[in-house]
């Protein structure tokens, strides 16, 4: 078989066993792998009933037909589970090195079931597959367990939770190789709820490519258009992603103060040409990756990691009002160790900090603060004093303090940065967002701000919806071939279905890999439809619904969802309420949710 | 129902490619898709001077009032918005590209710009060349796979997320075909600079 | 004289981070009359010569550059900017 290893690992903690089925290949041929092929497990497997920290709840790990091949950024993987953050339907990816050695060891997706007793860590080698006692690793940082577990580069690879996904932190990550991470959602809390603390990887299988000719040809060319363009060439390895603070920030979209203003006055100071001017060392590559990307930095107090990325520097920096750039990347560091995922994160502390001006809570903490970033991120790891509120994410800590207006998030999910009044078609895709607000599933920065592929107007409404929707569809089958983002930006769908052709030896289009995402985008609504969310659900915090921007670029502005969604349940092929119509899932082979509706 | 910045950008590239000679003065057409609604040229605009009265807005699917002033090749548009991620689509009528199409299942660039770009460009092949079910079949198939394909003695069919891009691949088509049609007309063979341009074909 | 800002590598390029740019001599310069972006640009270009070719080509913006005018984009040149502008330029950047 090519690309695929056609095998699913499937682990019950409870019982101690594991077990070895066949991966469906008419189930690989519609959703392909990655995210698509974790929706369309989770789907058999947790159901409404299933509470996310419960041991009913899975983790399922999954790779794709591409990943370990070789070709540019073909190392990310997958992981799908229900949000304890949402309790709505999860997948995150991440790169590095984890993914590409787990589909070495000759399966396709690992499944997690069940809760041990006690600590454990599962380690899948040549030897097979061992659950092994962790408790000396329980408590202990990711830095310190990726090490004990002899974490090797291309050899031997560690994914664990830090103390926060052991505390059931509601906004905890899963961390690989040290400081990759599995974030948004909280799957970390779902790692700590089975007791299991890593699984250690090390194979040796390899991806071979069913048309070798093919193949080549298209690294060949893949590889050309990454040189050529100045965004995978220059732009993202000269400044990483944080390049783009600059640019968000001049057109008004840049969120600051917990989204009170749209501008943020230091936003130089924490912007990727900062970065690399004041605290960069070098810049790395996850496996198989021109692109460079990664920054490895340092601070004058001596620490050493990576990142931040824009995100990060973002969330505590101009969300939290705060411009002391050491002062953010020791925050990234940390929230690494801890396994926290850093939008959430600071995106809480940003509204807590509100909170705390408005006098509705009595902690002393004010905007600008940057002294307490690493104090609040230790206790919300380790649910300490104050850190417990914080570690149920900004809607639960809001709503507790009475005003759940003042989360800035959609279906509980912080969100990041950009603010949505000052891209309209940022605010459609926040609105709808499967698993809640999220910028890496259909991000509009590219036809909003940057003009890529071409720039359309941001302040415009009509139309937005067909290319929000595609948008989508691209991401979700980005996620489920588990291509990088950033190879997207200078090669085409058209690029990705001529690879995966030569690698399986099984022939897709360009719209063969559309209709993928198309496919997984509906089965991901449904899952959430099946859990009870509905249109009410697809909206966005009263502040961007009803407080004009007050200066700047975007002043004035509110977002305009009702008119942008209405459109939007049309392109799609749902009715009114936003429920996908049989007709289309049976234009897409998801006959088999269609009961759902039925409800 | 077509507001005036959707307009613009039809009127705009419509005397854009009327202008550099890729369509006579009434053929081709364009089209865009908002919601489930199919904005369309009116059979026998003038593409180089629309005016917002040239337009009709007609559903995806089903007859309306729409189709009856909507541009012969409808059916076509339909198709391609069933079938793929399309947004909007321009079919013109570009000479030296048709000219190639006689003779050839395929147009390979030979120029760095076009190779980058395109790669190759296939050629399909229809009997009843106008708004035909079998024509709407085989154009939309090919889209799938292809951001502009060409219609042997008819013309070509682009798509993409903006009127804008769709005419892009329609302009870097026919600077492909000239410069293919130049270099024969020269005479003086061809010496090969690029790497991997044998797989083009296979693309 | 309009505000220029300069973003990613072109710092580097241009050795500032921002600078002010004088309309043409011969255009009038109060502040009810302009001068073209396009104008500000080739000013731009001659004051700045390492600048050349990276933020336009053949008179054109070339691909990806994004240039803002008080925070919105301008994709026209013939726009017309007053000494009370803000023109920040981007080499093309990506990131997320």
């Amino acid at each position: 078989m090519n690309g695929w290893n056609g095998n699913i690992l499937e682990i019950d903690l409870t019982t101690q066993t594991h077990k070895i089925h066949p991966l469906d290949m008419e189930v690989a041929r519609l959703f392909l792998g990655g995210r698509g092929l974790g929706a369309r497990l989770l789907w058999d497997i947790v159901g409404p009933e299933v509470n996310p920290l419960s041991p009913e709840n899975a983790l399922i790990f999954t790779t794709g037909p591409i990943t370990a091949s070789g070709s540019q950024t073909s190392n990310r993987f997958n992981v799908s589970t229900k949000s304890p953050l949402t309790d709505g339907i999860l997948h995150a990816n991440s790169g590095g090195w984890w993914g590409m050695q787990f589909k070495r060891t000759g399966y396709d997706a690992l499944i997690v079931r069940g809760k041990a007793d006690t600590p454990v860590l599962i380690e899948i080698t040549g030897e097979g597959v061992a659950i092994k006692d962790a408790s000396h690793l329980w408590g202990k940082g990711v830095f310190e367990t990726t090490e004990t577990l002899d974490q090797n580069r291309n050899k031997r690879n560690v994914l664990c939770i830090g103390p926060a996904g052991e505390n059931l932190v509601r906004i905890a990550a899963i961390m690989n190789d040290k400081e990759r991470a599995l974030a948004r959602g909280g799957p970390g809390a779902v790692m700590g709820s089975k007791n299991l603390k890593a699984i250690v990887v090390e194979g040796k299988e390899k991806n071979k490519p069913a048309d070798p000719d093919q193949f080549k040809f298209m690294l060949y060319e893949t590889g050309k258009l990454l040189k050529a363009s100045p965004l995978t060439s220059q732009a993202l390895p000269e400044f990483g992603t944080a390049v783009v603070m600059n640019v968000v920030n001049e057109i008004g979209a840049l969120p600051t103060r917990n989204f009170q203003d749209s501008q943020f006055e230091y936003a130089d100071n924490i912007s990727g040409e900062e970065i690399t001017d004041t605290i960069l060392v070098k810049n790395q590559a996850c496996w198989a990756c021109p692109i460079t990307c990664t920054r490895i930095t340092k601070t004058k107090s001596g620490k050493e990691g990576e990142g931040p990325e824009f995100e990060s520097a973002w969330a505590f920096g101009a969300q939290c009002g705060i411009h002391d750039l050491e002062a953010i990347t020791e925050a990234n560091y940390l929230c690494n160790d801890m396994g926290l995922d850093t939008i959430s994160m600071g995106n809480t502390i940003g509204c807590a900090m509100e909170l705390a001006e408005k006098g509705l809570i009595k902690e002393p903490l004010a905007f600008g603060q940057a002294d307490k970033l690493l104090g609040l991120i230790e206790d919300t790891a380790h649910r300490r004093g104050f850190g417990d509120e914080l570690a149920e994410g900004s809607y639960r800590m809001a709503a507790k303090h009475g005003a759940p207006e003042l989360s800035m998030s959609v279906k509980k999910l912080e969100m990041p940065a950009y603010d949505p009044r000052g891209m309209q078609g940022q605010g459609l895709v926040f609105a709808t967002g499967n698993r809640g607000a999220c910028h890496e599933t259909g991000n509009m920065l590219g036809p909003e701000v940057l003009a890529l592929p071409r720039l359309i107007d941001r302040f415009a409404t009509q139309g937005k919806a067909g290319i929000v929707s595609v948008h989508q569809n691209s991401a979700a089958v980005i996620d489920s071939l588990l291509y990088c983002k950033f190879a997207n930006m200078a090669v085409a769908e058209e690029f990705f279905a001529r690879t995966l052709s030569a690698i399986t030896g099984v022939h897709f289009t360009a719209d063969d890999l559309m209709m993928v995402g198309e496919r997984v985008w509906n089965l991901e609504r449904l899952y959430n439809i099946r859990e009870g969310f509905g249109k009410a659900d697809d909206t966005l915090p009263k502040r961007m619904l009803d407080e004009p921007v007050a200066e700047g670029p975007s002043k004035g502005f509110t977002v305009k969802l009702d008119p942008m969604l209405e459109e939007y349940y049309a392109f799609r092929g749902w009715n009114q309420n936003g429920v996908p119509k049989p007709q289309k899932l049976k234009e897409l082979s998801l006959e088999f949710a269609i009961e759902v509706e039925n409800d | 129902m077509i507001d005036q910045r959707l307009y613009e950008e039809f009127r705009d590239i419509g005397r854009d490619i009327f202008v550099t000679g890729l369509t006579s003065s009434h053929g081709g057409n364009m089209s865009v898709r908002v919601g489930d609604k199919i904005i369309i040229k009116r059979r026998g605009a003038q593409f180089g001077r629309l005016k917002r009265s040239d337009f009709v807005e007609t559903s995806f699917q089903g007859k309306d009032s729409g189709i009856v002033r909507a541009s012969t090749e409808l059916i076509v548009h339909r198709a391609i918005y069933e079938k793929t991620s399309a947004l909007a689509i321009v079919h013109a009528h570009p000479r030296t590209a048709i000219t190639l199409s006689m003779s050839r299942d395929e147009i390979i660039p030979i120029d760095n710009e076009g190779s980058y770009l395109l790669r190759k460009i296939p050629v399909v092949s229809v009997e009843l060349a106008s708004g035909s079910d079998e024509m709407a079949e085989a154009v939309s198939e090919a889209l799938r796979g292809y951001k502009v394909i060409m219609q042997r003695g008819h013309g070509c069919f682009s798509i993409g997320q903006t009127l804008e891009e769709a005419y892009h691949w329609v302009s870097a088509l026919e600077e492909v075909s000239d410069i293919i049609l130049e270099n024969k007309l020269l005479n003086e063979g061809f010496i090969e600079y690029r790497k991997h341009s044998e797989s083009y074909s296979k693309w | 004289m309009p505000t220029i800002k300069l973003f990613g590598n072109l710092r580097k390029i241009a050795g500032v981070k921002e600078l002010s740019i004088a309309p043409p001599s011969g255009m009038l310069r109060s502040s009810s009359q302009g001068a073209s972006l396009g104008g500000v640009l080739n000013e731009l270009e001659k004051e700045v010569p390492a600048l050349n070719g990276v933020i336009l080509e053949d008179g054109q913006v070339r691909p990806h550059v994004v240039i803002t005018l008080n925070g919105h984009s301008v994709a026209k040149l013939d726009v017309t900017v007053t000494e009370k502008d803000f023109i920040a330029i981007f080499p093309p950047i990506a990131g997320g």
